[in-house]
């Protein structure tokens, strides 16, 4: 389980996240993504290597997302596993704020 | 009309039916039910169902379809008997005591507020029975109204707001979603974030997350519901079935926390209700002039084919009509008083009779006035024992109050009782409701330690609380104890030298120390808390049962327990007594508190005797009462025992047996307290009736005996 941030193709930031987005590791999670929301005005979240997400993870990109919304960034996907798309379908939630809406707090 | 005439009739069984009921429900709450007491519960909600179905009473017959629709499933093993359960269905039979109250009382329709009380308790039952029953064999009539008011939806609308703790029990709200998937397909889905807190208060580790879901599924509810069997207990689970009115929709985001307007959206959108119906019965519910809760009763309705009710009606009729009339007949609690009150009068007479033949010296006349005497001796007995009740039934009263309150509190106790056969006068144990119930709570409420303090002590963590009660001597006994943490001496020292009631450095006898909390200045609310609450009440507590000629006493072990012992005449009419005098004088002493009666010897100036090696304190009724006139010759003691304890009474003279009937004293004289009562004698002249135990005290006593305020000389 490794986790890298790097400065994306364009102006973004990207967060790649692999292993499992669950309650295991929801304290340091938490953390890093709201961190990441924080700093980048355009985070790219990458979780194509998570291998599982669980409530306590959408939970946390459910709060990324209010935090980029407070703050006007944005926040997208760019790649997602299976796992993670299965349980976000499942959910119908996303956690994505585009350009359009930042700014616009719900 | 026929109807009206049995209507008492019904109210008053429909009345017994329920305490049946009850004591069967909390059966349940003890031990896993048995065959038997679940088929007691389900008939007697039968036959108060088909008996209200005889008069009309439709609301009554709907509501309690219900209930026994659920006991049905519970009976059939379908639907266990769990704690939520056996407490909802307690509250079902209160409510349908109370819809028989107000039929008693004369209103046969259903008014608002018992129509809201029952449609809370229906949602409730629904939740027990598979969802197709909501909607199965609709009566022609009403399926009218309700395909009128019905979603037009197909969907199950399933409502879930899990525990917070839900993620740290190794439970995620993901696979319950999953799982249903499997019974059928998620037509729509919300997930609710509302609840999710700014990001610096966030938990991760709890769940906050709701889902408003529309399910289409063949399943029946019980197997939608066992999906989230895991967690239901800290779960809000709300599942509404297909075509539920709109109304149900309604009150599900009442109920829920989200704002109503975003919940009716979220509806819409998930598909269970459309956007025209919602605006329509929103519409509707503000217009009503007084909010009525939406439909329940419909429900109910719909779900009650008269055809059967009919037959399950006749059916029971005919069970009735067999047998149970000749077992017992039904006498108005009045009329029974008033031969009591005449059998008094009889046996009066009959003394007067007696004495008069005894005057007239004719033997055969004499031996006729004892046969009447005798005769009117055993009819005394029988009917006095008409007025006997078990005090078993009062006793079971007490399994709802502990069940009751120690739910409130939070505790785990159990009610154990033991001698319900015991039986006393029905007079005496309707005034014998109150103050138990103060013990019984008071010892569940202070008497019982919270179940971490128990454990702590090396206790068991549930309580123990017990009603006993037997037979001493003429009176009933009845024990109400604990196994809690007793009462702590030195703090009702404390708070007893601190009130004035004893001087400091006042030596007293534990028993004597526990009995200061029968005072009144024990009993404010100050107290509560310094003496762990004991006292609360507890002066009347003493002062109820004094009034029926009782007396209350108090023992207790610190860390180990309280029993407090309520000891009462079995009868408030009429006793066998033995006449004695002193001078002229004539005084009745109950029987059943005498032992023998000896011959006066004592030194003098003493107050004891030598009986046979054993040391007999004694009173002088003369000194008590302050009585003129130079003792007899020969005189006597009677002795007295009470509760182990003997003493005796110095008399001039002894006259025997004596029927006595208990006449009140006047007011004026209820505080000479060596006194009981008094009674007419044959020759139409007053005895008064010696308070025994009050005697006993005096004689027992370290300090000499005091003179009472009353004096009689006659």
């Amino acid at each position: 389980m490794n986790t890298s941030i790097q400065p994306a193709a364009t102006s973004a930031l990207r967060l790649r996240i692999d292993g499992e987005f669950s309650i295991y590791r929801a304290a340091e999670l938490k953390e890093m993504v709201l961190t990441a929301v924080a700093q980048a005005p355009c985070l790219e979240l990458d979780l194509s290597a998570v291998s599982e997400l669980d409530t306590a993870g959408v939970q946390i990109l459910l709060l990324a997302r209010q935090a980029a919304l407070a703050r006007g960034h944005s926040l997208l996907l760019v790649d997602s596993s299976s796992a993670v798309q299965a349980t976000l379908a499942l959910l119908r939630v996303s956690p994505e704020v585009h350009g359009a809406e930042a700014g616009h707090v719900s | 009309m026929f109807l009206d005439q049995a209507l008492p009739t019904f109210i008053a069984e429909s009345r017994e039916l329920l305490d049946a009921m009850e004591s069967a429900l909390l059966q349940f709450a003890l031990a896993a039910p048995q065959e038997d007491t679940v088929n007691a519960v389900f008939r007697a909600a039968h036959t108060i169902k088909g008996s209200a179905g005889l008069f009309g009473l439709d609301h009554i017959v709907a509501f309690t379809h219900v209930v026994e629709s659920v006991l049905d499933r519970v009976r059939d093993g379908t639907v266990t008997v769990a704690e939520p359960l056996v407490t909802l269905l307690l509250s079902c039979a209160d409510h349908m005591r109370a819809l028989i109250d107000t039929t008693a009382a004369g209103q046969y329709e259903p008014n608002a507020a018992s129509t809201a009380t029952g449609s809370a308790l229906l949602d409730r039952l629904q939740q027990h029975l598979p969802g197709a029953l909501a909607a199965a064999e609709p009566v022609p009539r009403v399926e009218t109204a309700v395909a009128a008011d019905a979603g037009a939806n197909n969907y199950w609308h399933l409502s879930l707001r899990f525990g917070s703790e839900v993620l740290k029990n190794g439970m995620d709200p993901l696979s319950f979603l999953r799982y249903l998937g499997q019974l059928g397909t998620i037509v729509g889905l919300e997930t609710l974030a509302d609840a999710l807190p700014p990001a610096d208060e966030m938990d991760p580790h709890l769940c906050y997350l709701g889902f408003e879901v529309s399910f289409d599924s063949t399943a029946d509810k019980a197997a939608i519901e066992d999906v989230f069997d895991f967690v239901r207990e800290d779960a809000q689970i709300r599942i509404l079935p297909p075509h539920s009115r709109v109304a149900d929709y309604l009150r599900l985001i009442a109920e829920l926390p989200e704002q109503a307007p975003r919940l009716g959206e979220i509806l819409v959108r998930c598909g269970s209700v459309t956007a025209q119906e919602l605006a329509e019965a929103l519409a509707a519910q503000a217009a009503a002039a007084t909010p009525q809760p939406l439909g329940s009763i419909m429900v109910a309705q719909g779900v009650v084919p008269p055809v059967v009710v009919e037959a399950a009606l006749a059916q029971q009729q005919q069970l009735r009509g067999k047998g149970q009339e000749t077992q017992t007949v039904r006498v108005d609690a009045e009329k029974l008083d008033q031969l009591i009150n005449l059998v008094g009068e009889l046996i009066i007479a009959s003394a007067g009779a007696s004495l008069t033949a005894r005057r007239a010296g004719d033997a055969a006349l004499q031996e006729s006035a004892s046969a009447v005497s005798e005769l009117v001796e055993q009819v005394r007995d029988r009917a006095l024992q008409l007025r006997m009740v078990r005090i078993g039934a009062t006793f079971g009263r007490f399994q709802r109050v502990v069940h009751d309150v120690a739910r409130e509190i939070g505790k785990d106790i159990r009610l154990q009782l033991s001698g319900e056969d015991t039986e006393l006068d029905k007079t005496v144990v309707e005034k014998l409701g109150d103050p138990l119930t103060h013990l019984v709570r008071n010892a569940i409420d202070h008497g019982i330690e919270p179940g971490a303090l128990r454990l702590e002590r090396g206790k068991p963590a549930q309580g123990t609380v017990r009603l006993h009660a037997y037979h001493d001597a003429g009176n009933i006994v009845i024990e109400v104890s604990d196994d809690g943490g007793g009462l702590r001496r030195e703090k009702i020292l404390a708070k007893a030298e601190a009130r004035g009631l004893i001087e400091p450095g006042q030596s007293l006898s534990d028993a004597e120390i526990y009995n200061l909390v029968f005072e009144p200045g024990f009993s404010t609310a100050e107290q509560v808390t310094n003496l762990s609450g004991r006292g609360v009440g507890m002066d009347v507590v003493k002062r109820n049962i004094v009034a029926l000629r009782g007396s209350v006493s108090l023992t207790s072990t610190e860390g180990v327990g309280t029993t407090v012992s309520v000891r009462l005449p079995l009868t408030l009419a009429m006793i066998d007594g033995f006449l004695v005098s002193v001078g002229k004088a004539p005084f009745v002493v109950p029987l059943e508190m005498i032992e023998e009666c000896i011959e006066y010897s004592a030194a003098p100036g003493h107050h004891y005797t030598d009986l046979r090696g054993e040391v007999l304190p004694f009173v002088r009724l003369r000194d008590v009462f302050a009585l003129d006139g130079a003792a007899a010759r020969r005189q006597s003691i009677v002795v007295v025992r009470q509760g182990g304890v003997k003493a005796g009474l110095v008399v001039d003279a002894l006259h025997g047996e004596f029927q006595t009937v208990i006449k009140p004293l006047d007011k004026m004289f209820q505080r000479a307290d060596r006194l009981s009562g008094s009674t007419i004698l044959g020759t139409g002249e007053v005895a008064l009736i010696l308070d025994v135990p009050a005697l006993i005290r005096q004689a027992t006593a370290a300090a000499p005996p005091a003179h009472t305020q009353f004096s009689c000389n006659n």
